[in-house]
């Protein structure tokens, strides 16, 4: 099989690095869009309670219209924290595939480029595990589930 | 692909609530203004001054804020933490020092609302930097 020559095996890493890099930010938009439209849906939603307060107290399925509100708020809740860490993980292996485009490019290796390396060596194998450190989903986490209780909280409270 | 330049959905929700507490101040205002003798005569406390100078305050501090995030100034998310935080502390200050007649039933309701409110508001501004 013939070898690839050095410019083309360049233009395949960094054709790789462009498309892992982008997934990357890809993945991050999706997480900040579900937890936008999550807390966007629970104000919403608590409009909605407010708009219907004490118009149901006097209904005989007021207790069975609470439970099905409660379901109907705590369901898309747990869901989209499920899929901000499904997203969250994935994007753990881009970095990890990231940092073996960078290894092959050398670009902490001072003997490649001459006086400097592009990145100093202190980088080198820190992305992938400093990105699965991440705290954003876990704040957004927190932040949807403290939201979701206010809601389903004055859900009990006033309707 | 997040798009610096534009703002998103969120932050829509965030300026269209902030303008409607500004509003609320204002008609607070404008009514103590316009209902000033009326309730300096009725010798309602804590006094027509007090409505006044708040309704005018809280309605600059949305203002501001508002206008902020729509001309994306640098401290337009300082701006709107500082409204936002004092507006709720002022509110339950409000509420449980100073205008002591008020009814207590709906306490655990406006205190969700105040949370939920509060965390909406500050997270806005925070993805909204990220």
């Amino acid at each position: 099989m013939e070898t690839l020559s050095i410019e083309t095996k360049l233009s395949v890493l960094m054709k790789l690095l462009e498309i892992q890099i982008d997934e990357l930010e890809r993945k991050a938009t999706i997480e900040r869009n579900l937890f936008q439209w999550t807390t966007s849906l629970l104000l919403a939603v608590f409009g909605v309670v407010i708009a219907l307060a004490d118009k149901t107290a006097a209904l005989s399925q007021a207790f069975p219209i609470k439970i099905l509100s409660t379901i109907v708020v705590s369901a898309p809740a747990v869901l989209s924290i499920v899929w901000i860490f499904r997203r969250s993980r994935g994007s753990v292996s881009n970095t990890a595939a990231i940092e073996q485009i960078q290894d092959l490019l050398g670009v902490f290796d001072e003997k490649r480029y001459g006086a400097h390396a592009p990145y100093p060596r202190r980088w080198e194998g820190t992305l992938a595990s400093s990105h699965a450190k991440r705290k954003t989903p876990y704040y957004y986490t927190a932040v949807i589930m403290i939201m979701a209780a206010c809601v389903i909280l004055a859900i009990w409270v006033v309707l | 692909m997040h798009d610096p330049a534009k703002r998103p959905f969120y932050l829509w929700v965030l300026i269209v609530l902030l303008a409607l507490f500004g509003l609320n101040s204002t008609l607070r205002l404008a009514a103590t203004l316009r209902a000033w003798e009326a309730l300096d005569a009725f010798g309602t406390q804590p006094g027509p001054l007090y409505l006044a100078v708040n309704g005018g305050i809280f309605a600059l501090a949305f203002l501001l804020a508002v206008t902020a995030l729509l001309l994306r100034w640098r401290v337009a998310a300082w701006i709107v933490r500082g409204a936002v935080v004092v507006f709720a502390l002022w509110y339950w200050v409000d509420r449980l020092a100073l205008s002591p007649g008020r009814p207590a039933e709906n306490i655990p309701f406006l205190a969700c609302l105040t949370a939920f409110l509060l965390l909406f508001s500050l997270t806005a501004v925070w993805v909204w930097r990220e």
